[in-house]
């Protein structure tokens, strides 16, 4: 299994009664909330625990990209990876670009342009994503109509790719975007394109788009791998019936992962973060959730409760774990924590039960402060990888970066961790 | 009353009209709000004096294709396509919402077709201090104090009746997606339009705008730029009423009644 560090960038400054006094954390987050001297540090700190990840042992390090946000902080996805290219340039860990949201750039060969120049930065390190983005922020944020929000990520996505393959110029003649002359100088190191994840939320129309060119699907959800159960078990029935394989390769699961050194030190020293998560962060004015047209009927009609069933709130919902205790957290699988042998079990047998061969692991959650955050990583990546390293070895990940014949990366001056931990 | 339905202009696309009344009359083409309501068209006695046509929007439910209309303007050419199929000449249109500004850019491409025109609350305009609430993010008990002046009335629970059981509230979250979505394709972020750019064309067309007084959606700054847009335009605000002025109040109806009186009157 491959194991990816991801980080969400979170401000930590929410008062305990800022769900009373405000609507939403995203979107309308009142400005006068953002401390930025506080957030220097944070910015820091965050990308320090990053690159301890890819020094621990991770196979990938992960950012992502959020708007008008106090849950995710990145809005610029490949500033931050640039930052962490150079940073971690010594170390084998592969870099995940789960931005570029593809309908927020216009026209969308800046995307093709600033990711072939980090994958080139990088040495052809990089992976990446290309979600929809979330409706608070490609429909509320930036403005993007949700029901054109899918048709400007395909065409933006189609655009992307035959910019880094094609070796002439060429004319795109979208309807969202008109360029006489597509010609992105340079095009990514590796050929003919970085390895593309798809990150859906569970609409079908994703996970089809993900198989239809035989990309890989990374489901994204708060409530962890039990309650994906279903979601993707309906993948590997879809992936089926469009005739793909079940290498587990094929899913990732957005999980948050922590690891102290027994269950009751991974209680006392995360639980008042992951807490902090749910009531603060997650802090979200429902209808921010998703602009109508954002989802599409077909998708919300295989959610549809059968006639006379008795409405109740989902327990894999925001608004139900704001109720939630750290055990209940932890037994119903929303998040994985505890001390090895427990995550290592917990994320083995999610792994198994629904051939999950990737996981973004959210290293920290909330208001975690930086050594907590390092002391979770180092556990994670000395006492809980190494024992999973042999879960579905006998499947190859066409999925992740190659070595590129006849490449040697360049020397870039190496960083003096020591001083910076 | 009878159905219409024409595939066309284009592809994929479908018009459904629902024509009633008076088959000599003069004809009203009525164009719905952005909710969808067609079945209880607030027009008064007008319902008999004129042949009424009620247009479903593509995309609101009957008819289909709306993602061929990239613009407003597109979508209004669609529409009088449909009004060709029916023959229909010398119309007044009468519209709220989105169908108010729809109506409005109907007469701005054909004015010479038009006998007058209608609008009751119509989007299009926005003054950026005060845009008014984001129909679009609020959720149905947030946003009803903005559609009714008096949001615990009868008339809420009629055009949104509770919900009975969890695929009830399915489908009504569903029916919002629906209608809300393809108004996201005109009217999202902001229900600013460029229609200003378009309104010289109606110089000469007899023009009533209808405003709800406690419209959330539509506040007193953008009746303020419709005002100075349209000076000849005649221009009502009804106190006791918000953005669901037609089925609030009975003003709209009066007025409708006058427009088509006037337009079956001896020239």
């Amino acid at each position: 299994m491959k194991f990816t560090a991801f980080h969400l960038m979170p401000f930590d400054g929410l008062s305990e009664d800022f769900p009373q006094k405000h609507r939403s954390v995203w979107v309308d987050v009142p400005p006068e909330l953002m401390d930025v001297k506080r957030m220097h540090v944070l910015y820091n700190d965050y990308l320090d625990e990053l690159e301890f990840a890819a020094r621990s042992g991770f196979h990938a390090i992960g950012v992502n990209e959020h708007h008008s946000s106090g849950y995710g902080t990145m809005s610029s996805p490949n500033m931050m990876a640039t930052s962490l290219a150079r940073r971690t340039a010594d170390t084998a860990a592969k870099l995940l670009v789960m931005g570029d949201v593809v309908p927020l750039y216009n026209p969308p060969i800046r995307i093709a342009e600033e990711l072939a120049m980090l994958d080139v930065i990088s040495g052809g390190r990089l992976i990446t994503g290309f979600p929809l983005g979330s409706s608070q922020d490609s429909n509320f944020a930036y403005g993007i109509p949700p029901a054109t929000t899918r048709e400007q990520h395909r065409e933006g996505f189609d655009l992307i790719l035959k910019a880094w393959q094609s070796q002439e110029v060429f004319t795109h003649n979208g309807d969202y975007s008109k360029l006489r002359y597509v010609n992105p100088w340079p095009k990514p190191l590796q050929q003919p394109h970085p390895p593309i994840w798809i990150p859906g939320s569970g609409s079908i129309e994703t996970m089809d788009f993900a198989l239809e060119r035989d990309f890989p699907f990374f489901f994204l959800s708060y409530f962890g791998a039990d309650y994906a159960e279903n979601m993707l078990k309906k993948f590997w029935e879809r992936a089926e019936m469009a005739g793909r394989d079940d290498n587990p390769y094929r899913v990732g699961m957005f999980q948050i992962v922590l690891c102290a050194d027994t269950d009751e030190e991974a209680r006392e020293m995360f639980a008042p973060h992951v807490d902090y998560f749910y009531k603060r962060t997650a802090h979200i004015y429902p209808g921010f959730i998703e602009a109508p047209g954002y989802k599409t009927v077909n998708s919300l009609r295989e959610v549809l409760p059968p006639p006379g069933a008795v409405s109740a709130k989902r327990p894999d919902s925001f608004g139900a774990a704001q109720k939630y205790t750290w055990d209940e957290f932890v037994d119903k699988g929303i998040i994985i924590a505890g001390g090895p042998d427990t995550v290592r079990e917990r994320l083995e047998s999610a792994a198994k039960t629904s051939r999950i061969g990737n996981w973004i692991s959210l290293v920290h959650v909330g208001d975690m402060p930086r050594e907590k955050t390092m002391y979770s990583i180092d556990r994670l990546a000395t006492k809980v990888l190494p024992a999973l390293d042999g879960v579905f070895a006998e499947y190859d990940n066409p999925w992740w970066p190659q070595p590129i014949p006849g490449f040697e990366p360049t020397a870039v001056a190496p960083v003096d961790w020591e001083a910076r931990r | 009353m009878t159905r219409h339905e024409f595939e066309g202009p284009m592809d994929g696309v479908t018009f459904v009209v629902d024509e009633s009344g008076r088959p000599d009359g003069p004809v009203l083409v009525w164009l719905h709000g952005t909710w969808g309501q067609v079945d209880d068209l607030p027009i008064g006695g007008a319902a008999d004096d004129a042949r009424v046509l009620s247009l479903h929007l593509p995309g609101w439910g009957e008819s289909d294709g709306v993602e061929s209309f990239k613009t407003l303007p597109d979508l209004a050419l669609g529409c009088w396509w449909a009004l060709d199929q029916l023959d229909a000449h010398d119309v007044t249109l009468v519209g709220h919402g989105i169908g108010a500004l729809l109506g409005i850019e109907l007469a701005a491409q054909q004015p010479d077709r038009v006998r007058a025109v209608v609008a009751a609350a119509p989007f299009g305009m926005v003054d950026e201090r005060d845009p008014g609430a984001d129909f679009f993010a609020l959720l149905p008990p947030d946003l009803m104090p903005h559609l009714y002046a008096d949001p615990q009335g009868d008339l809420p629970a009629r055009h949104f009746p509770p919900p009975v059981d969890a695929h009830d509230k399915g489908l009504s979250a569903i029916r919002r997606v629906v209608v809300l979505g393809a108004a996201s394709r005109f009217l999202f972020p902001l229900p600013d339009t460029g229609v200003k750019r378009r309104l010289y064309r109606l110089a000469g067309t007899p023009v009533d705008l209808v405003f709800g007084a406690q419209d959330g959606l539509i506040p007193a700054a953008t009746r303020d730029l419709w005002s100075a847009a349209m000076p000849d335009a005649e221009i009502t605000v009804v106190e006791d009423a918000a953005h669901m002025l037609p089925y609030e109040s009975d003003a709209v109806a009066r007025i409708v009644e006058q427009r088509v009186a006037a337009a079956a009157a001896p020239a």
